[in-house]
């Protein structure tokens, strides 16, 4: 094994800031020097170095907390293995405001939600700070006829039409958590989970 | 010995308790592929909300099929084809690429500033040393991801308390950590 991987703390720390890049020129290329004489340490150094890089480069800790709700409410989504049942695969809420940027008291708002192999994306409006205008499209939905859309919020339901391009509207849906019902006449197309 | 046996490995573990539906190894498996993932977006040129679009599909989809993946150390690989064609769907659906065929507009997909050999290369070696990780224990598999994935760099304190082990002993299980990866590539050969 080569010197520098002896186990010896300050070689560690050494081929570690290395890596990181946190060597001044002269030790760097001592360093360098060293790493030279080991064909497999310069392997090493070359595959970690490359992962350190691209973590560098990548938003990640921005979009950590993201992402990770995302997977929650698609494994929360997934469970139970109901048929029809829709995913989320987007929600614009989620993401974080780019630096600097203050949040908005209530913001237009993106969602979408992946059933098989189609995918219904919804946009939530603040009409004021209670209500708000859901507009929604069903891709594809030229494979279905009379596509009627429910919107349920405990025993209040709300139901409207899409038309041919599979585009229906509420237009003021208060706060809460709804059940989105999508028909084709009588067989269920989809069905989603919405908090507004 | 752990890192011997690669049944018996972190990765295979972790994909074992995924399958069987634990959310925390979920969650651990996402902290693993994420970078990958946003890491080709970014490539492609993606912007932040184009990538998370990206993401929640590449999610979705390995929470559907990760019980057909065969070897748990092909992870790597399995995320970054589902995310060049949901990168390749992207294009599709803006139909700014509609007149290239596939091929072409996935490597364009690949990488939209540097050569593509380049960053295929690059994507090859994350997955030679994720396989080579896989052999490696738990607690050190994870010394080994918050020392170089983490891009906040963690403390010792912190790596400590997150292993669960005395600060003291961070600085020697790194070492020993690193000299197992060394010998597990050296093991491999040259050849990757």
């Amino acid at each position: 094994m080569g010197d520098i991987m002896d186990k010896n703390a300050k070689n560690i720390q050494e081929l570690i800031d290395y890596i990181r890049g946190r060597l001044d020129p002269d030790k760097r290329a001592e360093v360098a020097e060293r790493i030279g004489k080991d064909p497999v340490l310069q392997k090493l150094v070359t595959l970690l170095g490359g992962l350190h890089e691209d973590m560098q480069e990548i938003d990640w800790p921005a979009m950590k907390s993201a992402a990770h709700s995302l997977l929650s409410r698609q494994l929360k989504e997934k469970r139970g293995g109901r048929q029809k049942k829709g995913v989320t695969i987007f929600d614009s809420q989620l993401l974080p405001l780019p630096e600097g940027v203050r949040p908005a008291l209530v913001d237009t708002r993106r969602i979408r939600y992946k059933i098989d192999e189609t995918v219904l994306e919804v946009s939530v409006y603040p009409v004021s700070l209670n209500s708000f205008e859901l507009i929604g499209r069903l891709d594809g939905a030229e494979k279905f006829e009379m596509l009627t859309v429910t919107t349920r919020l405990g025993r209040k339901k709300f139901t409207t039409e899409a038309n041919e391009f599979g585009l229906f509207r509420f237009p003021r849906l208060t706060k809460g958590n709804y059940i989105m019902e999508i028909r084709a006449g009588d067989d269920p197309v989809g069905e989603f989970e919405l908090e507004i | 010995m752990v890192e011997d046996n690669p049944k018996s490995s972190y990765l295979n573990d972790l994909i074992e308790q995924c399958r069987s539906g634990d959310e925390d190894n979920w969650h651990e498996l996402i902290d693993l592929v994420a970078p990958t993932i946003f890491g080709l977006c970014k490539k492609s040129r993606l912007s932040r909300e184009e990538s998370f679009d990206v993401f929640g599909q590449v999610s979705l989809q390995l929470v559907n099929t990760l019980g057909s993946l065969r070897s748990p150390e092909k992870i790597v690989s399995f995320v970054a084809t589902i995310t060049r064609r949901q990168i390749y769907s992207f294009y599709k659906k803006i139909q700014v690429l509609e007149f290239l065929d596939e091929q072409t507009v996935l490597s364009i997909a690949d990488d939209g500033r540097c050569d593509p050999e380049a960053d295929f290369k690059r994507s090859s070696q994350r997955e030679v040393l994720l396989e080579a990780m896989s052999h490696l224990s738990e607690r050190d598999f994870h010394l080994i991801e918050m020392l170089f994935f983490d891009p906040n760099e963690p403390a010792y304190e912190e790596i400590a308390r997150k292993l669960d082990m005395p600060v003291s002993s961070v600085g020697p299980i790194r070492g020993k950590a690193l000299a197992k990866l060394y010998r597990i590539l050296r093991r491999k050969g040259l050849d990757f």
